[in-house]
């Protein structure tokens, strides 16, 4: 236990690396997810195609040879990344993948029939789109979004094999060198405590999409208040017989 | 009164279809069309089901295209240019058979939406005209509440209303009342019949022959694509001309 105090400094500057991973990670994933599921479900067939080249591209190929590709075949093309960009750039093309099918998904499950109502009063696509789709994918991907990010970041930790310094591999790090110093390892209690700070991050995810979609389940059931309604009406009314 | 009476463009009619034919892929699903609706007539459009009816009137408003004839809406001819579509759409109101109300929005959200967004309505007005045109299908203390809230007859009277907010020359109704439970079909009739008795142009597919029979100034007949048969409402019932009317009419008179 001590040494995991002792530790702490070193592990929180680890544990800052994993959240800034993370966090760019779901950022960038979240935006192109949703440029890819746009143009997957998009009427011009180049655009679904190119969308579709993307998907199956890099959803066919194992996170992690991918991870190993971009960091090591960068330099091929003469590009050095980093192992911090290296795992973005990674994380960030399989996310964004398997996001852009959730929201392929998403549209696909609306009823066409709510297009074609948008269309026959005069929206135009790209308004259809925006103010009558969109909003209504919103509830019903907010689970299986919620599985890819929590899959984001516990993959954040295989960073570590390209050599970002983040959480698990400053842990490691912890560990062989008490190991070296002592000749007692210390791995149990430190990857436990790994493990546990993973939970915790994965979990508060959980616990916060999960209010979220109460939060807007509600907010779409539940209406204002009788009385506030009936004054709308009230004062509504005046203005309409005026005009007519 | 006569919101829906600012029809004044010279003599133009408010639908002209002319020599219209369409294909799904290879098969021909609208055979010939010639249809000329005046300023403020009410046609019904009736028929077995798969002959054509809802596509002629999704070709009116594009949502389908056609692929040979003329589609005239108020003059403007219906293109295969988008300009033209959206021209044609925001004079066109359409109710649909499943209401197709927006769960994500209230009842006068859905109702203000194309206004304040196609029409650049200010927001203010675009509610007072949606209030007035709740109150007109008897709902205004529903605006507040989401479409999951409301029965099927309200959502559909909603539906109308919202139609009616961009102020349209011309209303199409696709089988308005199919989708509906019995008890509240007269409502939504009540609300067409008062639609009609304020001279909004409608033409509606559908299979209430009572409403046909009170409201029509024509049915139309279609069987298989076509056109077989064009009536007054009397004449239509007490006296149809084509045996394949006779046939129809015998099924739905007597079921």
């Amino acid at each position: 236990m001590q040494l995991i105090i002792d530790s702490l400094p070193l592990l929180w500057s680890g544990l800052l690396t994993t959240f800034k991973l993370a966090i760019l990670t779901l950022l960038l994933t979240a935006i192109i997810s949703l440029f890819v599921g746009i143009m997957s479900v998009s009427r011009y067939r180049l655009l679904r195609i190119l969308a579709l080249i993307y998907v199956e591209f890099f959803r066919d190929i194992p996170l992690v040879v991918n991870l190993l590709f971009v960091y090591f075949g960068a330099p091929l093309i003469g590009l050095s990344l980093d192992p911090f960009s290296a795992a973005l750039v990674s994380f960030t093309t399989w996310g964004s993948a398997n996001g852009s099918e959730i929201i392929r998904g998403g549209f696909n499950a609306i009823p066409k029939h709510q297009r074609e109502s948008a269309l026959a009063l005069g929206l135009r696509p790209s308004e259809t789109l925006f103010m009558v789709l969109l909003p209504q994918i919103v509830l019903p991907i907010l689970p299986p979004f919620t599985g890819l990010f929590s899959l984001l970041i516990q993959a954040t930790s295989l960073a570590s094999m390209v050599g970002a310094t983040e959480f698990l591999r400053t842990a490691k790090i912890i560990v062989e060198r008490t190991t070296l110093m002592t000749g007692e390892s210390p791995a149990f209690m430190v990857f436990g405590f790994v493990l546990c700070v993973y939970f915790c991050i994965c979990y508060c995810l959980n616990l916060f999409t999960a209010w979220l979609e109460r939060k807007i389940t509600v907010a779409r059931t539940v209406h204002q208040n009788d009385s506030a309604s009936d004054d709308e009406h009230g004062a509504a009314a005046p203005a309409s017989a005026g005009k007519a | 009164m006569s919101e829906t009476q600012s029809t004044q463009t010279g003599h133009a009619s408010a639908i002209r279809v002319e020599g219209l034919n369409k294909w799904f892929g290879s098969f021909q699903v609208l055979f010939d069309i010639n249809l000329t609706v005046e300023n403020g007539e009410r046609v019904v459009i009736c028929g077995p089901s798969g002959s054509g009816k809802s596509t002629l009137i999704r070709c009116i408003n594009a949502l389908e295209d056609h692929q040979q004839g003329v589609i005239e809406v108020e003059g403007k001819a219906l293109g295969h240019d988008s300009t033209s579509v959206y021209d044609v759409r925001t004079e066109v109101g359409m109710v649909f058979q499943h209401f197709n109300l927006f769960p994500h929005l209230t009842i006068l959200e859905n109702c203000i939406l194309a206004p304040t967004v196609v029409r650049k309505t200010p927001r203010k007005e675009a509610e007072a005209t949606a209030m007035h045109f709740l109150e007109k299908v008897k709902i205004p203390e529903q605006a507040n509440k989401y479409p999951i809230q409301l029965s099927g007859g309200q959502q559909q009277r909603v539906a109308i209303a919202r139609s009616l907010c961009m102020r349209p020359r011309v209303m199409l109704f696709d089988e308005p009342t199919s989708a509906l439970d019995p008890e509240m079909i007269k409502e939504v009739l009540d609300t067409m019949v008062a639609l009609a008795g304020e001279g909004m142009t409608m033409v509606c597919v559908t299979h209430e022959m009572g409403f046909a029979r009170k409201v029509a100034n024509r049915v139309v007949f279609m069987d298989a694509g076509a056109i077989v048969e064009v009536n007054s409402p009397d004449a239509f019932f007490t006296n149809p001309q084509n045996e394949r009317t006779q046939a129809f009419l015998n099924q739905v008179l007597q079921h």
